[in-house]
């Protein structure tokens, strides 16, 4: 597994994609992000204490690509339930809820020409935060704020990784 | 290998088969046979094809949120044209053909079609 990790990044899903020979399962980690990407060019609070992983992906067919939001987000919760005793709700396809707050989200973007030249998976998970912008109180909080764990994000990680890997092998 | 073809309204039927010394071409009634040397000279003979249009269509359907390009722009094999976002998932389309923007058949914010064409160019 090789992650490279970073200590700031505008985003890790800018730097994956920019990679001149990406490997598959590569993996950016990094501490914070000042442009950390949502949805639909939404911003992700990113600051130190979350996590923030890209992925890159296998090639897919584009029928796969709506099972791999949901299955990614199922690894994150089944990692977090089993790994962490921490029980996560899914709204699907690709937002993770604790304590009906979101805490993570996954993002999917490819690069398509007559086929998919590239899929980068995007995470971020609210791990770590200990508190939220004013903006951002009512709707988003974290596990350390919620459970009071500190989790140790590249362990974290490398378990979502390897769930994914796992889950990914079982579509084909 | 046959088939058939229609000369003025009559069906003439045509056979080729591949042999060790060359290859035999039967057309109705008449036999042709080329010898090894002259059939390769054969298999060069390639119809002329209809010059392709360069156009780039959408792979999936979603919606346009992002145009990259703007007409009469050079573009280059790999260079970003547009942004679609589909089932929850952002695509940044790629041309995979040099040329310059002759036409952007979409708007952003419209949703588009599987196969709908967005860009064409010459």
């Amino acid at each position: 597994m090789k992650i490279l990790k970073y200590k700031k990044v505008t985003s890790t899903q800018e730097i994956a994609k920019k990679l001149t020979s990406p490997q598959v399962w590569l993996a950016i980690l990094a501490e914070s992000q000042t442009k950390g990407r949502g949805r639909k060019g939404d911003r992700w609070y990113s600051p130190k204490g979350g996590l923030y992983l890209s992925l890159i992906l296998p090639p897919l067919e584009f029928e796969d690509l709506e099972a791999l939001l949901f299955l990614a987000s199922f690894s994150i919760a089944k990692v977090l339930r089993d790994e962490f005793k921490i029980d996560v709700f899914i709204k699907p396809p690709n937002d993770i809820y604790l304590k009906g707050k979101k805490i993570g989200g996954v993002i999917l973007e490819n690069i398509i020409g007559r086929g998919i030249k590239l899929s980068v998976l995007g995470i971020g998970l609210n791990t770590n935060i200990e508190k939220f912008p004013k903006r951002l109180k009512e709707e988003a909080t974290s596990i350390k704020i919620e459970v009071g764990k500190k989790l140790d994000n590249l362990t974290v990680a490398k378990k979502i990784i390897r769930e994914i890997k796992k889950q990914i092998k079982a579509l084909r | 290998m046959r088939f058939k073809i229609k000369i003025r309204g009559e069906e003439i039927p045509i056979e080729i088969i591949e042999k060790d010394e060359g290859l035999e071409i039967k057309i109705g009634e008449k036999k042709f046979f080329y010898k090894n040397k002259e059939k390769e000279k054969i298999e060069k003979i390639t119809f002329p094809q209809k010059e392709k249009k360069k156009e780039i269509k959408a792979p999936i359907s979603g919606k346009v949120e992002r145009i990259l390009i703007k007409t009469n722009e050079k573009i280059k094999v790999g260079q970003p044209v547009l942004v679609l976002s589909s089932m929850k998932m952002e695509n940044e389309i790629v041309s995979e053909s040099e040329g310059v923007v002759k036409k952007i058949c979409v708007k952003e914010k419209e949703e588009v079609d599987a196969g709908q064409i967005l860009i064409i160019l010459k």
